[in-house]
Formats: C-alpha cells, sequence, structure tokens
C-alpha cells in the first residue's frame, strides 16, 4: 500500500478544490519583468492585488516567454466512433480555471518617438508571434499595451503616434482595438482599471465563444452512446458561462447538466461515478440558486438530489461510501446555506445550516456502523497486484482505480473488484469517525443556538457526548453530559435524565472521578430515576464501596480495556492519604432531600435561637450518615452547629427508604449578632467516615426543582397524623436576632399641655426591676421623623444651650430596685404635637446576652400661653388707621390669656423703633405682676408718635412679655405689633379746653393752627355757634400762617345749656384757585378736625343749696373746682 | 333551570356552610370568616373547568381577549348569564359587574344580610382566580356588594 | 397512525408519553423535547400579535423519518404527535382531528 492512499481516499470524498473556487477570467499577463524592473513590478502588483469586489471578476497570470500550454486535441469530425470514457475529465476544469487565459496581455516598453523604434517594433511583433505560436489552435485573444514614459496627447492631434501604431498593429498581426497605451507616470491606478475592464470585456467575449464552440458538438452526439458526453457538455458550458460571470445561463446548462444525468442508467460500475458528479452539479447549482437569490429553490434542489440518491447504496460492501457520501451533500449544503446567511440571507428557526449539519452527523454515525460492519475482519491491504495502483491521477472523477475508463457493459474482472473493495475497507477503517462526527455536531449545535433551539442543541450536545464516550474520551463526554443535566432537571424529562445520568456515571468510573461518582450516583437513587431497582442496587453497592475506599464495580457493557486503565486510574485515587469532598446538593435532584426552617422570624438576643432540620431519604436502601450540622450566616461570620445527636433522642442518622426525620438545631445567638438577619446557609450532611472517605452534602434547605405542580394545590394534599409531611414543610430560611427586651421601669413625669416659649419638663424616672445590676444605661431622645423643623429645642439645663438631637443622656449605673430622675426640658416655638421618642438602652451586669432595649413615645402638646391683640387710637381714644406725622396716638396691647394654666405676666416693655418714638421719657409696665386665668386679658397703653412720613405699613416696635407658669420658669415672648402707613399734611390743630365748664359761667377756648410746612398757609376760618352757647371771637376769618409757625384763635364760650353739649364746629376751607402754598387738600382738612378735635364739652348746671354730686364724680379734683 | 344547576347552588351552599361551621370549631377569637378555604376551592375548580371551557375556543389574543371570554362563554356555563358590564383601565385592572349574581339572587334583597355577602363571593372570586391562572395570567380578585343581587368582582392583573 | 403521542405541561414537563415502539421511547423523548422548541417560539410570535389563532400549531420539525406535529391548549398544555415521514396518506386534516381527540379526552 502506498502511503498516500489514506489521504486520497479522504479527498476523494470532498469537493474537489478546482470545483468550489469562484471561477474568474484568466488574463495571462506577459513582458513585466517583476523582478528587475520596478516600473514592471508596480504594474503588476497594481494588476494583481488589492482584488475588491468593485474591480472586474479577473484572475491575472504571469506568464514567462515560454510558456507552454496544454496541447489542443485534434478536432474531431465526427463523434460516431467516439465512446466517451467517464463524464468529468479531472483536468477539465484546472485547465480552464488556470492554463489556458482567454487573453494574454504583451506589454512593451515602447514610447511613440522612441529613437530604435523600427528595432523595437520588430521585437515586439516577434513577441506576439512566439505567444500565438504557442497558442496554436486556442482562441485566446492577445493584446498588446505599451508602456510609455510620455503622457499621451488627445487623439487625431498626434499624428506620428498614430501612425506608428498602425504600423505596429500591422507588424504583430493585431486588430487596432487590440492595442493599448499605459503611460506609467500618473494616475497608475486609473489606467488600470480601465484596462483591465476591457480585459474583461474581452475575456468575456472568449468564453462565449467557447461555450458556443461547446454547443457545436451537440449536433454529432447521438442519445445511445453518447449521454456522458451530454452531461459533460452541459457542465462544460455551465462553467465556462461561470467563467464569464454569466449565472443566469450558467444556473442553466448546470440544470440541463444535472437533468441529462439522471437519464442515465445507474449500474454497479458507474454509480459511484454518476454520484460523485450529480454531488458536483447539485453544488453548483444550489450555490448559483443561493447567489440568484432563490433560497427556497436551493432547498427544494437540494432535498431532491438528497432524496433520489439516499436509497442508492449501491456496493453493499462498500455502503460506508454511500454514507460518506450523503453526509458531505448535507455538510456541503449546511456549508452553502451558512455562507449565504452570512452575506445576509435571512434563515428561521426550522431551516437554517444546522438542519443540514445534524442531517450530515447522523450519516456519519451511519457510515461508522457501517464501517464496524463492514471493515471488521479487513486486517490487512490486498496483496499486489494493488487495486488502487493509479489512484492519484485518475483520468474522470469518480471513478475505480481498478477499471478506470470502463464503461457499463465491461464484465469486471471478480478477483480484481474483490481486492479493490477490500483495498476500501481497509482505508475506510483508518478513517477518524468520531472527528468527523463531533466536528459536526459542534456546527449543528451552534447553529440551533443562534436560531432560538436550547432544547435540541442540548439533544445535539448530548449526541455529542455520546460520540466522545465512543471515541473513549470520557472525560469529555463526562464534562457535556453533566453540563446538560440541569435543564433536563428543571422540565423533569426524567427517563432523558436517568438515560444522560447513566451514561455519565460509566464516564466517572471510567476517568475515577470520585465527585462526579458519588454526585450521579446520589441522584440516581433518587425517586424521580427510572431505573430498575437492580441497577439502584448496583449504584447503591458501589457508592458503599467507594466510601469505603473500595474500587467499584464496573457497570456492565463497559470495554473491557477502558476497565482495566480505569481500575488502575482508582487506585490510585485511593492511594491518597484521606479523601474529603463537597457536594454542592442544590444543583442535583438527590436522594436526600432536605429543608429546614427557624421556628420564629424574630428571636431576642437572650432566648434560644430554635431551628428544624427535616431530613428525606428516597433513596431505595439503607442510608447512614455520620454527621449534620448546619451552617448560619449573619453579615459578619459564619458558624456551623452540629446536631448533637443523643440530646434530642435521635439515636442515629441512618434513614430507611422514604423515611423523613426531624432534627433540632437549638443554640444562643452571639451578641454581635444583634439586630442582624441570620440566614441558614446550609444543611450539611456527611457521609463516610472522616480521615478516610468522607462527602459533605452542602445543601440550603430549599428545594432545587419542586417536582409538585402548582403550589397552590398543595394546600389540598392529604395530611396523615403520623409521620411529617415533607412536601408541606415551607422553609423558612432566615431569622432576625433582636434586643432583649428591656425590664425597667421608666416613667415620665411632667404636665400636659406645654406652652409655646416655655421650657417645659419632663422628670424622666429610671428604675431597676431586673434581675441583676444594670450598667450603661443610657436614654436616647429623639424627635420623630418630620418633626425636625428646628422649632423645637431641648436641654437638659435651662440655664445652658440648648442640645443637639438625637440626645443622649447616660445616666449611672444601678442596683436592683434603685432608681434615678432626670430633668429633660423641651421648648416649642410653634403650636402643635411634638412626638418624643425614648430609647432606654442599657447592659445586664455580669450577662452576655448584650444589651436591652425598650422604646417610649411620649406625645407633647404645644399650645400658645395667650394672644396680644393691639389697637391704635388717637388721643380722643377713638379708632385710628392711619398715622399721621407728628400727630400723637395710643397704642394698647391686650393680653389674651388662653393657656389652661394661670400666667403671671412678670414684665412687659414695648420697644419702640423708628420713625415711631415715645412720648413719655420713662415708661413703666402697667400689667406687672398681673395673673391671668384662662380668658382672662391684661391692656396697657403707650403713646407715641411718627417723625416722617411712609406710604408702607410700619412696625410701630416689639412688645416684650416675660412671664411665666406660676411655679414654673420665667419665659420671654416677644412680638413684633405692626401699624399703620404716615400720611403727613402741612396743617395740624389743637384745642385748648377746660375739662368741663359750667352753666352760665364763660370760659376760653383757643384754638392754635400750626404751619408745618415751609411756605405760607392761608386758610379761611368760620366758626358756627350752636343753640348751647354764646360765643365771643372771629365767627370768620381768613388767616395767614408763616411758615414753621402757628395762630392761636380765642374764644369766650358762654354755656346756656347743662349737660353734654355739642362745641360751636369750627370750620377750615382751604381758599379755592390758590396755587401757592403747600398742597392741602379740603377732604384731608376736614379729616384733621373730625380727629383733633372734640365734638362736646360737658357743662356742669350751676349748684343751688348744697349740691350733692352723683357718686360717681366723687373726684377731689372736681370739689376744688367748685 | 335544570335539577343540576339546583345541584350546583345547594352544593354551594352547603360547601359555604361546611367551611365557616368548621372554622368556628377551629377558633373563634376572629371576628371576619376564614374564606380562604372557600377561595381555594374556587381555584382549583376554575383551574380545573377552564380546561374544558376553552377546548373550543381559538388561541386568545390578549389579556382584554381573554377577559371578555370570562364574561362570556364562561361566566355563562357557570351562572347561565353573562356579566352585565366590564370595565378596564387598559392597565391590568377589570371590574366585571353582575347586576343579578346567581348566588346572591335567592338571598333576601337590602342591607339585612349583606354582612353575609363575602361568603357567596368568595368561591367565585376564586374560581375566577384559578381559571385566569391556568390560561397564564395570575391575578388578585376582590368582589365588592353593596346591592343585592348585584356584585362587582375586581380583578387586578399581577404583572412580573 | 402515529408512531408517538405525547402530553406536555405548561411547565414543559412531560405528563404523558406513549409511543407504538417501546424501544425507541428514549428518542422519541428527545426528539418531542426538541420540538418544544419550536412551540415556544411559535406561540412567541402569537403573543406578539401575529395573527395565529387555531390551536392546532402544524407541523413542528420535518426530520428524514418523522414528522412531528404540535397543538397547544389555551392553558399551555402542549399535545405532540410524531408520525413517520414515510407515511404520506396522514393529511393535516386527519392529524388535526387527532389532537381534537386528544384534547377531549384530556379536557
Amino acid at each position: 500500500m502506498q502511503p498516500n492512499y489514506v489521504a486520497l481516499y479522504n479527498e476523494q470524498f470532498e469537493l474537489p478544490p478546482e470545483l468550489c473556487a469562484k471561477p474568474l477570467a484568466l488574463v495571462g499577463v506577459s513582458g513585466l519583468d517583476t523582478v528587475n524592473n520596478a516600473i514592471h513590478k508596480t504594474i503588476w502588483e497594481n494588476l494583481s492585488s488589492n482584488r475588491r469586489v468593485e474591480r472586474s471578476p479577473v484572475l491575472f497570470k504571469l506568464i514567462s516567454n515560454a510558456q507552454e500550454f496544454p496541447v489542443v486535441k485534434p478536432k474531431r469530425n465526427s463523434y460516431e466512433w467516439y465512446i466517451p470514457k467517464g463524464i468529468l475529465k479531472k483536468n477539465w476544469l484546472r485547465k480552464h480555471l488556470s492554463d489556458i487565459p482567454s487573453v494574454i496581455v504583451i506589454f512593451y516598453d515602447l514610447d511613440w518617438n522612441d529613437l530604435q523604434w523600427n528595432e523595437k517594433i520588430i521585437e515586439c511583433a516577434s513577441r506576439v508571434q512566439s505567444l500565438r505560436a504557442a497558442l496554436e489552435g486556442r482562441n485566446t485573444r492577445l493584446v498588446v499595451v505599451l508602456l510609455q514614459n510620455t503622457p499621451p496627447l488627445p487623439a487625431g492631434e498626434d499624428s506620428l503616434s498614430s501612425e506608428r501604431a498602425i504600423a505596429l498593429c500591422a507588424s504583430c498581426e493585431i486588430s487596432a482595438k487590440s492595442l493599448f497605451v499605459l503611460p506609467h507616470g500618473d494616475h497608475l491606478q486609473g489606467y488600470i482599471v480601465r484596462l483591465e475592464s476591457a480585459f474583461y470585456d474581452l475575456a468575456q467575449n472568449y468564453y462565449h465563444m467557447e461555450a458556443k464552440h461547446v454547443e457545436n458538438h451537440k449536433e454529432y452526439l447521438n442519445k445511445n452512446t453518447h449521454q456522458y458526453l451530454f452531461v459533460r457538455h452541459q457542465f462544460k458550458m455551465g462553467f465556462l458561462n461561470e467563467l464569464k460571470q454569466d449565472i443566469h445561463t450558467a444556473h442553466k446548462h448546470y440544470t440541463y447538466a444535472y437533468n441529462k444525468l439522471l437519464e442515465i442508467r445507474i449500474v454497479d460500475t458507474n454509480a459511484m461515478e454518476i454520484q460523485t458528479v450529480a454531488g458536483f452539479i447539485n453544488y453548483k447549482l444550489c450555490k448559483l440558486m443561493f447567489t440568484l437569490n432563490l433560497p427556497r429553490d436551493a432547498i427544494s434542489q437540494f432535498k431532491a438530489h438528497a432524496e433520489r440518491f439516499k436509497s442508492r447504496i449501491g456496493f453493499k460492501e462498500l455502503a460506508f461510501e454511500h454514507y460518506a457520501w450523503l453526509c458531505k451533500q448535507y455538510s456541503i449544503f449546511g456549508d452553502i446555506f451558512d455562507e449565504a446567511v452570512r452575506l445576509g440571507l435571512p434563515a428561521v428557526q426550522t431551516q437554517h445550516p444546522g438542519v443540514y449539519y445534524q442531517q450530515a452527523a447522523q450519516y456519519a454515525i451511519q457510515r461508522k456502523k457501517s464501517c464496524l460492519e463492514l471493515c471488521n475482519n479487513v486486517t490487512a491491504y490486498p496483496t499486489a497486484p494493488d487495486p488502487l495502483e493509479g489512484l492519484d491521477h485518475l483520468e474522470f472523477y469518480g471513478q475505480r482505480p481498478w477499471r478506470p475508463g470502463k464503461l457499463n457493459m465491461d464484465n469486471p474482472d471478480p478477483q480484481l473488484e474483490k481486492k479493490g473493495i477490500q483495498a476500501l475497507q481497509f482505508l475506510e477503517k483508518q478513517v477518524a469517525h468520531s472527528n468527523v462526527i463531533i466536528s459536526l455536531y459542534g456546527l449543528a449545535v451552534s447553529q440551533y443556538k443562534t436560531y432560538k433551539c436550547p432544547r435540541t442543541r442540548r439533544y445535539l450536545v448530548v449526541q455529542m457526548a455520546e460520540e466522545y464516550f465512543e471515541f473513549r474520551d470520557y472525560g469529555k463526554a463526562l464534562t457535556l453530559f453533566t453540563h446538560m443535566i440541569w435543564d433536563y432537571r428543571l422540565e423533569c424529562w426524567w427517563s432523558i435524565l436517568s438515560h444522560i445520568l447513566q451514561k455519565a456515571l460509566q464516564c466517572a468510573f471510567l476517568t475515577a472521578t470520585v465527585q462526579d461518582y458519588v454526585t450521579i450516583s446520589l441522584e440516581l437513587l433518587g425517586k424521580s430515576i427510572t431505573t430498575t431497582t437492580e441497577y439502584k442496587a448496583q449504584v447503591y453497592e458501589n457508592l458503599i464501596r467507594v466510601l469505603k475506599k473500595q474500587i467499584p464495580n464496573p457497570v456492565l457493557n463497559l470495554p473491557s480495556y477502558d476497565v482495566h486503565t480505569s481500575l488502575n486510574l482508582w487506585k490510585k485515587v485511593f492511594e491518597s492519604e484521606s479523601i474529603h469532598l463537597t457536594v454542592d446538593m442544590n444543583s442535583v435532584v438527590s436522594c436526600i432531600e432536605t429543608k429546614a426552617r427557624f421556628l420564629k422570624d424574630k428571636y431576642e438576643a437572650d432566648q434560644n435561637v430554635v431551628l428544624e432540620v427535616f431530613i428525606r431519604s428516597t433513596c431505595p436502601f439503607l442510608l447512614r450518615f455520620t454527621r449534620l450540622s448546619v451552617t448560619i450566616n449573619t453579615s459578619e461570620y459564619s458558624s456551623e452547629f452540629a446536631v448533637n445527636e443523643t440530646k434530642f433522642n435521635n439515636p442515629n442518622l441512618t434513614f430507611e427508604s422514604n423515611e423523613v426525620k426531624k432534627f433540632i438545631v437549638e443554640f444562643l445567638p452571639d451578641s454581635e449578632t444583634t439586630g442582624k438577619d441570620m440566614q441558614i446557609n446550609s444543611i450539611n450532611l456527611y457521609l463516610g467516615i472522616p480521615k478516610e472517605c468522607c462527602v459533605e452534602l452542602s445543601f440550603n434547605g430549599n428545594l432545587a426543582v419542586s417536582t409538585g405542580g402548582i403550589q397552590e394545590f398543595s394546600r389540598f394534599r392529604r395530611k396523615s397524623a403520623s409521620h411529617v409531611d415533607f412536601e408541606s414543610i415551607l422553609p423558612q430560611s432566615s431569622a432576625l436576632v433582636v434586643p432583649r427586651k428591656s425590664k425597667l421601669n421608666v416613667n415620665y413625669d411632667h404636665k400636659q399641655p406645654a406652652l409655646v416659649g416655655e421650657w417645659f419638663n419632663i422628670i424622666i424616672t429610671v428604675s431597676n426591676e431586673d434581675i441583676a445590676p444594670i450598667s450603661s444605661v443610657n436614654v436616647l431622645v429623639n424627635l420623630s421623623e418630620g418633626e425636625m423643623d428646628g422649632s423645637t429645642e431641648f436641654c437638659l439645663n435651662t440655664a445652658a444651650k440648648s442640645e443637639l438631637l438625637p440626645l443622649n443622656i447616660g445616666l449611672p449605673d444601678l442596683k436592683v430596685g434603685e432608681s434615678k430622675s432626670i430633668n429633660l426640658y423641651i421648648r416649642g416655638h410653634k403650636a402643635g404635637q411634638r412626638t418624643v421618642v425614648f430609647k432606654v438602652s442599657y447592659v445586664l451586669e455580669s450577662d452576655r446576652s448584650g444589651t436591652s432595649i425598650s422604646e417610649d413615645t411620649l406625645h407633647v402638646p404645644f399650645v400658645k400661653p395667650f394672644e396680644i391683640n393691639t389697637k391704635f387710637s388717637n388721643t380722643l381714644f377713638e379708632d385710628i388707621s392711619k398715622f399721621y406725622v407728628d400727630e400723637e396716638f395710643v397704642v394698647t396691647p391686650i393680653i389674651n390669656c388662653v393657656s389652661p394654666w394661670p400666667i403671671v405676666i412678670e414684665n412687659t416693655s414695648l420697644d419702640f423703633m423708628p420713625p415711631v418714638e415715645s412720648i413719655d421719657e420713662s415708661v413703666h409696665s402697667q400689667v406687672k405682676g398681673l395673673i391671668l386665668n384662662d380668658k382672662e386679658s391684661g391692656a396697657e397703653v403707650f403713646l407715641a408718635k411718627v417723625k416722617r412720613n411712609c406710604e408702607s405699613p410700619v412696625n410701630v416696635g416689639q412688645y416684650t412679655i416675660k412671664w411665666k407658669r406660676e411655679n414654673g420658669l420665667s419665659a420671654t415672648s416677644q412680638l413684633m405689633i405692626p401699624g399703620f402707613e404716615i400720611e403727613w399734611i402741612p396743617l395740624d390743630i389743637k384745642l385748648d379746653l377746660p375739662a368741663f365748664g359750667l352753666l352760665h359761667t364763660p370760659l376760653l377756648v383757643t384754638y392754635t393752627l400750626y404751619n408745618r410746612s415751609h411756605q405760607l398757609l392761608q386758610l379761611e376760618v368760620t366758626v358756627e355757634g350752636g343753640d348751647a352757647f354764646m360765643f365771643a371771637g372771629y365767627k370768620q376769618i381768613p388767616i395767614s400762617i408763616l411758615p414753621e409757625s402757628f395762630k392761636t384763635l380765642d374764644y369766650n364760650l358762654y354755656p346756656v345749656v347743662a349737660g353734654n353739649i355739642v362745641l360751636p364746629k369750627i370750620m377750615i376751607t382751604v381758599p379755592e384757585n390758590n396755587t401757592e402754598g403747600p398742597s392741602l387738600r379740603q377732604n384731608q382738612v376736614n379729616a384733621l378736625l373730625d380727629r383733633a378735635l372734640p365734638t362736646h364739652l360737658f357743662i356742669m348746671p350751676q349748684v343751688k343749696g348744697s349740691p350733692e354730686f352723683p357718686k360717681a364724680i366723687q373726684d377731689e379734683n372736681l370739689l376744688k373746682v367748685v | 333551570m335544570s335539577m343540576s344547576d339546583d345541584l350546583f347552588e345547594f352544593l354551594h351552599s352547603e360547601v359555604i356552610n361546611y367551611s365557616i361551621q368548621r372554622n368556628e370549631i377551629k377558633k373563634k377569637e376572629s371576628k371576619d370568616d376564614d374564606l380562604s378555604n372557600i377561595e381555594f376551592i374556587g381555584f382549583s375548580t376554575g383551574f380545573k373547568v377552564i380546561e374544558r371551557l376553552t377546548k373550543e375556543m381559538p388561541r386568545f389574543k390578549d389579556e382584554l381577549d381573554t377577559m371578555k371570554f370570562i364574561c362570556t362563554d364562561f361566566w355563562s356555563a357557570i351562572y347561565k348569564k353573562q356579566i352585565d358590564n366590564l370595565r378596564t383601565n387598559h392597565q391590568g385592572v377589570y371590574v366585571l359587574q353582575d347586576n343579578a349574581f346567581r348566588f346572591l339572587i335567592k338571598i333576601s334583597n337590602g342591607k339585612q344580610y349583606l354582612e353575609y355577602a363575602p361568603r357567596y363571593v368568595a368561591f367565585t372570586c376564586g374560581v375566577i382566580r384559578g381559571g385566569l391562572a391556568n390560561l397564564g395570567i395570575n391575578c388578585l380578585v376582590t368582589a365588592e356588594v353593596q346591592n343585592m343581587p348585584s356584585c362587582k368582582f375586581h380583578i387586578q392583573v399581577q404583572r412580573m | 397512525m402515529a408512531v408517538c403521542a405525547a402530553i406536555v405541561g405548561k411547565d414543559n414537563s412531560p405528563k404523558y408519553f406513549a409511543c407504538t415502539n417501546p424501544d425507541e421511547e428514549l428518542n422519541f423523548q428527545y426528539k418531542v423535547l426538541s420540538s418544544l422548541d419550536v412551540v415556544e417560539e411559535k406561540l412567541n410570535a402569537a403573543n406578539k400579535g401575529s395573527d395565529m389563532r387555531e390551536l392546532y400549531l402544524g407541523i413542528l420539525y420535518s426530520l428524514e423519518t418523522h414528522k412531528i406535529y404540535g397543538y397547544v391548549t389555551n392553558t399551555k398544555i402542549k399535545f405532540i404527535i410524531v408520525a413517520e415521514s414515510t407515511n404520506t396518506a396522514l393529511r393535516d386534516n386527519e392529524i388535526r382531528s387527532m389532537f381534537r381527540k386528544l384534547h377531549s379526552l384530556r379536557a
């Protein structure tokens, strides 16, 4: 056997590279010295490299001067006696792709004005001639390109060039159209692109003619003997048209070729050739249809193709060849499809390349099976003569090397035939089938992933794993199997899961992977797994063996040679000191289930935390664990609590089949834990003996996969009273540790409601009623959220500054029964409720329980102690609504007590603010010392005047009240008293009047008129007497008052009636048309008179005899006057 | 009304009586009736019956389409009449109004027995919830009775 | 005749599985489970508003050897039927009525 046979054998299933290459028009390039000539090199590089899509579909090939081309076969005038020996010659495609150029371009350095023109033209012509001679019989176009230094002149202007061009064409025997000029100065790339498109035109023309030429053979053919030629010719035309880039026509010819091929009767001798060629044409067809954007047609062409040849197995002895061919067909189509998708074809979930890769994998498996079946007995390559002699240089595609070119009617030599088959079987046996299968699965898997088929993908991966298993790569198989298990578990496909697990267990055994072996065994022993009890018994027994560090018994049906290797591996594993494995049981549905719950969701720091752990074994056999512990996590640390077996009367950790046991874990939480969450991190069950082989099973206490249906239905599950209902236990995996409840008695002594502005006293009394002395006693005072608006102050000592919140008050240590009081003061600046929160914490002496805490809230309503109203009046005690410059007025603040507690007014003061000022030099509070009860009022009066006018209302001054509750602390309330706007008029008037008059006794009154302006004030004064008075003085007088001066008018009045008598009415008129003087309007004057002058005077009657005054007028002053 | 419909009503009232009595034995301190058991019976009933009732139905277009089915075919199959008014805010809240709800119609109108109304609507709340749950719509269902025998069922769809 | 029939719950777990050749059961399980990919995708498409109102989903997978058909109830219970590809006598309508019968039996 020749050493290259295996490679050649494998090659024959592949498509030949010349078939798959992209057909490009071949253009030969001659006359370029790319090694020595820099210009030539640049031109060649421009031609051959950087061939992007927008360039013409042309392939350039350098041709030396001594190039030889394939010899043209002698022209056949008649096909009458010609019998073809096969369908497609192996050399034809390559010949046209790379050997026979459609166009040959001869480059030649020659300027039109070259000095040696005549010599050069001869040399050029000879080059053309020699190439023409080499191409004898071919229709290849010859083209001359002159490389010139000078840029070309516009056509027609250069008579020398056109003249010489004609001469050159003539001597080279080429048409004028075949002569080109390439100036190698600037814009070389542009010239070259234009040149190459001209070459491409010529090439297309060439291929068109070639195809025509082939078509012309048709008339010589007859249907009986030339069936192969029909196919060959159509195929050639198809290919030539592809070279021409006419894919529509190419598609047409390939279709004919395929149909012609199907007309040929298939017999044993030509079966392989026809299949091979059919595969080629089908490849071309499908590829072109995808390019023509006919994906549906491509798919149906392929399906029909596959269907047609599927059952044509040919030689039974070589069935694997057929499957190899089918496999290749599918994988090739997958490739073409994938390429089309990459170029933008949209594919769908049910129709994508992966489907074909998957099928290809199936055929690869069949090939392998068939190989196992047929080639098992072939142990040697057949003896000479070598039936495969000449395998590497067959003339036709798809023929047998021991009978090349034999036609179907020939009788094969049975001896040779047998040898050939044996040789092929021998070669097939060398093929690494699993590699093929695995890589096809790999391709399919990635496609199915792209097209959203997770389950199909998983199935393929499982199949891939099975192939790895067959390939005896148990490690990879195990990895793949274990990765796929999860989702099958999730969707509860137990029989599939059982199947995979069994396989995986074998892998784990063969690779001596203890961890996986134990995990898988535990899962296989679970209730969901649908295997026979015998099998489970075997798994169980092996598991027990492993725990005792004994090599498990191999399961049946394992390849014996691998079992032997694995036994050694196991031995090595067990040689090590001790085996400790941790199995994360949360990702496994095993034969052991656990649930754990805290009995409460809150535990006080000094209480025992109680935890229930339920364990169920669904293993059909007895399971014995060596240890059970629970790990509890908080944010800081985690701690493990072993379940003490003896204490809780659970004598052992041995489980019968389907037994559920309850364990209790009890512990005191660490003092650090207070205020934090505890989490059941894991429940740990230990199998085996520590320091020998110990397996730690770690559960998180929740079931990994819910095996029941809808959760809500569990409510109706029948409950049996006798044993624990495992299903209905709801895990509770976390609990909060809260501080110990306080045992102190805290009393809050205070008198509600509090008054706004006062320091409100709360006496907090803490009495230790706990069982032991306490220390670190602390009262933390705070306001509730939302009330922190700065309107409340806290302090412990009213003399000191107020404290910031939260206010922490430390108390001394207290013995049992001892108590301690503290004063807390709160001052509120706004009425409303305050919610004060007191958190009392302490540490019980000589105790580990940490801090105990109690919390109280106190609602303190704040009410106003009093309300203050202010009245303003003129000196006649009449209400006013405006201040006038220099006119005196009276301010009367009234304190209305609204406090439920009596209020002592300690002092008051009114500080006037400019422009308001006091009339009196020193003012004393008139309500000092007053005690006001609820709803009582206290008032005082202040005299004031304003110095200047102001258009907006002014503040009169700050009113300050110093007050306290009876027995309380002094508090000061301040209030701004708002006033009115201030007006100024130039005139003021005062009336000097005695307090009263006596009947029939004259009395003197004086009106004083002030001019406050800087101008002369002219007025007219009229006085009207009444019935009650006789009077003497001006009745009507015009007066002029000098600036800043005054004038007095005196009147003598003689009362004629007693009682409260209307005074004579004075009227002041502002003269009309008076444009001089300060602005003064009549209504201002009238208003002034109204507010400044009293209207009545009390006139006493004359005393007759000894007068008796009414009691109301018992005033000493009065008597004096009389 | 056929015999079986009467039996359905009798069965319904007995189930309620039984549940209420059992609760009373269990604990007396709570004032309100514990109706969750009845609601669960309804849930499983609805969950199971919907399978049969949707057998001949085309696939539902959307949530609203499903609600319409509840109001018409589903309601007719159980209560022999359709829902009188369906309203929605298009954000997962649906209000189904039955002006003459079958389990209330035999109780005297007026305020006298209004306090017992919740007992007679709990089963139906469960039925709606179960039916919708099986159709893939998880929701909360509450009922509101203001004037007997009219009843409004509020469905609030829980979106994940 | 169909060679395999399966009922799959809303959680995609198998509820009922039967096939004519018990030796092939595992293979059919894989096939049926794989076809759920297509069911899921079709239901997704239906949710996104494509007007597919029929419970019968038609052919899910057309393999070399078998054809797989699907049917999904409003409650997302899936019925899957596998028929041999060679059985060309089986029309769409017959498959449909097989599914109807299955659904009636289950409901």
